[in-house]
């Protein structure tokens, strides 16, 4: 009877936590980023900015100038804003806060968008299918 | 041993399996990753398949998820637990037939891998997202502690079940 703990075992085990932590270590950065929330800020079609969307992260910034025109975002308590604009037309104002997957701002004159991604919410209902 | 005998004993190994999936649910654990447990009833799908073969584990896996759906949990568990349930009883029974340097431990560290790589893809196929493999590292190495336990329960029981249906098979 194979009853007993060998050699062979112990090298089956090696490899796969030698394999399994070197994929862990390699592509896993996504992974840790799995559970964040995240808004994707573009202007002119290129991504400036990406800021992970905490309960306790606050922070305001501005993005263009003042002769081809701006946007001021207000990121606070997990929600986005546009706060000013020199936009005609102000509809970015008044898209209001956004704060889950999915939704955007987006402010067509000034050719700028914002995007949040979130992989939390994902991550919950597989935790509650998979009991 | 007859026919009826052995089917008194895999309904009975099934009942074991039934009630070990049940026991594990209220066994409170750390949390690691969405999916990680400890795979009570692979001790029993080792069992059967080291004493009375593949065609038979299959029977009691099959049996045993739909009991579970049926007492304890919903027909969408019981996707996850029989495709993962039903793939790892293939993994464990060709490794103990092919690799036949493997004690029971690493057979069982194996059928716990698979087990995990199929209840991701299940996850993966449902949802439609392959972002949930990322998890399959953590939960194989998860499954390596589990699966040791796992081997190396298996190894008293079915030692303790052979010499169960020798004695048997001397008094009749």
């Amino acid at each position: 009877m194979k009853t007993k703990i060998n050699r062979y075992d112990i090298a089956l085990i090696a490899a796969i936590v030698i394999i399994n932590v070197v994929i862990l270590f390699s592509g896993g950065r996504k992974a840790v980023h799995a559970d964040e929330k995240i808004a994707y800020v573009y202007s002119h079609e290129e991504l400036v900015g990406e800021y992970v969307l905490s309960d306790d992260y606050k922070t305001e910034f501005t993005v263009g100038d003042e002769k081809s025109g701006y946007n001021t975002v207000h990121i606070e308590n997990g929600e986005v804003w546009i706060h000013d604009a020199t936009c005609p037309d102000k509809i970015c104002l008044s898209q209001g806060k956004i704060s889950s997957d999915g939704e955007i701002i987006v402010c067509l004159p000034n050719q700028f968008m914002i995007q949040i991604e979130d992989n939390s919410e994902e991550e919950n209902d597989v935790d509650f299918m998979a009991q | 041993m007859n026919k009826l005998q052995r089917y008194i004993f895999l309904s009975l190994l099934t009942a074991a399996a039934l009630i070990l999936s049940i026991l594990e649910g209220m066994i409170p654990l750390p949390y690691i990753a969405p999916g990680a447990k400890l795979g009570l009833s692979n001790i029993v799908t080792m069992t059967v398949i080291v004493v009375f073969g593949f065609k038979d584990a299959m029977l009691v896996v099959i049996l045993r998820c739909i009991l579970l759906m049926l007492v304890a949990t919903n027909p969408v568990t019981f996707i996850y637990s029989l495709a993962s349930g039903i793939m790892s009883t293939i993994v464990m029974s060709l490794g103990l037939k092919y690799c036949k340097k493997l004690s029971f431990i690493g057979v069982s560290v194996l059928g716990a891998m698979t087990h995990n790589a199929t209840q991701v893809t299940v996850a993966a196929i449902i949802f439609g997202t392959f972002n949930l493999y990322y998890y399959l590292p953590v939960l194989s190495l998860v499954s390596i502690f589990t699966g040791c336990f796992v081997g190396y329960t298996s190894i008293f029981v079915s030692d303790n079940l052979n010499r169960t249906l020798l004695r048997l098979r001397r008094e009749v």
